[in-house]
């Protein structure tokens, strides 16, 4: 198959050139025009007036929810003090029932403490003067014993002594029992 | 270019009579009507941003939703990075300009890789060239209103350049703004498209003609793989349009505020 060179150069110069392409259809230059024209009025004279509303409606409601959150955030921020004021002062009346309820704790204590030394002193004084009652008794009872039976061994002593021994003796007695 | 595919007789001819590569480019006008199909979908290019820009905005919500997050999105991206970035003090009251212009380029180019349209329409050198002829004028007026006749006597004789160079750099000024700058412009964006389109339709018409006429089971193993190879090229193409689209409706509205820019604040 051989390519026929003439031919071909035929064949190109017979098609179009294609400059046709290079220049502007009067038809499509007004398309063109008037399509353009609606693009731009629409853009001009609608939207960006409506783009710039959108975007100052969205400007202004951000700064009023900025606002809204600022005034929530300082609202939120005084409770939060004043919690933080009623924690503190329920502590401190804690604190301050707790320190009572010590300081009764302590003076209740103390005071069964000393009512319990008083009491046990009493009863120690009572024992120490029962005891001594009964010392001093039994004491008498053993003197009044000692004596009766001294008084039986000197009547005993005394009818086989004579008169000076038996005083003697029983001065000696009295003297040793002393 | 498929209906010229298909009646090419490939068994027989080594090359087949190219297709005129303004198929690509020009529709017959609907029955009837002195309407084309460029021109519906260029009304459609403007119709289709302003639809969906009205749905996005119109319940103005303080908390957006998804369309009207995109469409603030698109808007302040191109009032603050655009208009008030590049442009700076006074920038804003050409925000409505190169919104305009961001999101017309846009859909248009999108059109590309828009399943059934697959045509863009700033591939039409119409809108290109209108659209950076109204840059170009209000670029200079600006420049006038800002300077006076200082504007222009600025380029012809530009302040500070050492007085020998002053006639050669003033001619390279002048040129340069006022003739070069808007047909750069238009032909950046109608050249980026054009290419697109073409590598495109090539790219997805080879694949269709690889694969859907194979000529008869001989050839079926050996030109069905170098079809389903085009088409998965031409995909891979398509995302990389779909990049192009929205970088050069990108690039052509920020062109258009430097330009503006440099006649605003000359002093920069």
């Amino acid at each position: 198959m051989n390519i026929n060179l003439e031919y071909l150069l035929a064949e190109a110069e017979e098609s179009s050139s294609g400059i046709d392409l290079l220049l502007p259809a009067t038809s499509e230059l007004v398309a063109g025009i008037a399509a353009f024209a609606i693009v731009f009025f629409f853009i001009w004279k609608w939207a960006l007036p409506a783009l710039n509303e959108t975007l100052e409606t969205r400007a202004s409601a951000i700064e009023g929810q900025i606002k809204e959150a600022e005034e929530t955030k300082a609202q939120a921020e005084k409770s939060k003090a004043e919690y933080d004021q009623l924690v503190s002062n329920a502590d401190s009346e804690v604190q301050t029932i707790i320190d009572e309820g010590k300081a009764a704790a302590e003076k209740l204590k103390e005071d069964m403490v000393a009512k319990a030394k008083q009491e046990a002193e009493s009863i120690i004084d009572k024992a120490k003067s029962d005891s001594e009652a009964e010392k001093e008794r039994v004491a008498s009872e053993l003197k009044s014993e000692v004596a009766d039976l001294s008084l039986e061994i000197s009547q005993k002593v005394a009818s086989s002594m004579s008169e000076d021994d038996q005083k003697k003796l029983i001065d000696k007695f009295i003297k040793d029992m002393g | 270019m498929i209906t010229a595919a298909e009646t090419c007789d490939f068994i027989n001819e080594v090359v087949c009579k190219p297709a005129n590569v303004n198929e690509l480019f020009e529709f017959s006008n609907f029955a009837g009507t002195e309407i084309s199909r460029t021109e519906i979908l260029i009304v459609l290019a403007a119709v289709i941003p302003v639809v969906l820009v009205f749905f996005g905005l119109r319940k103005k919500s303080v908390v957006p939703g998804k369309l009207q997050s995109v469409v603030e999105s698109i808007f302040t991206f191109v009032k603050d990075e655009i208009a008030l970035g590049v442009i700076g003090r006074g920038g804003e009251k050409f925000t409505p300009y190169l919104i305009s212009i961001f999101l017309f380029i846009l859909v248009g180019n999108l059109f590309e890789v828009a399943p059934l349209i697959n045509f863009p329409v700033t591939s039409r050198m119409a809108l290109p060239l209108f659209l950076s002829l109204i840059t170009y004028f209000i670029f200079v007026f600006v420049g006038i209103k800002e300077e006076g006749f200082g504007y222009i006597s600025h380029l012809v004789w530009p302040p500070g350049v050492p007085i020998a160079l002053k006639p050669l750099v003033g001619v390279i000024e002048l040129v340069s703004v006022l003739l070069v700058r808007p047909f750069s412009l238009a032909v950046r964006l109608f050249a980026n498209l054009v290419a697109g389109h073409v590598m495109l339709s090539l790219l997805l018409a080879s694949a269709y003609f690889f694969i859907v006429q194979p000529g008869g089971a001989d050839y079926i193993l050996a030109k069905v793989p170098v079809g389903i190879a085009w088409f998965t090229l031409g995909l891979g193409i398509y995302g990389f349009e779909l990049i192009v689209s929205i970088l050069q409706a990108y690039i052509f509205t920020l062109l258009s505020a430097v330009y503006i820019q440099t006649s605003l604040h000359p002093e920069h």
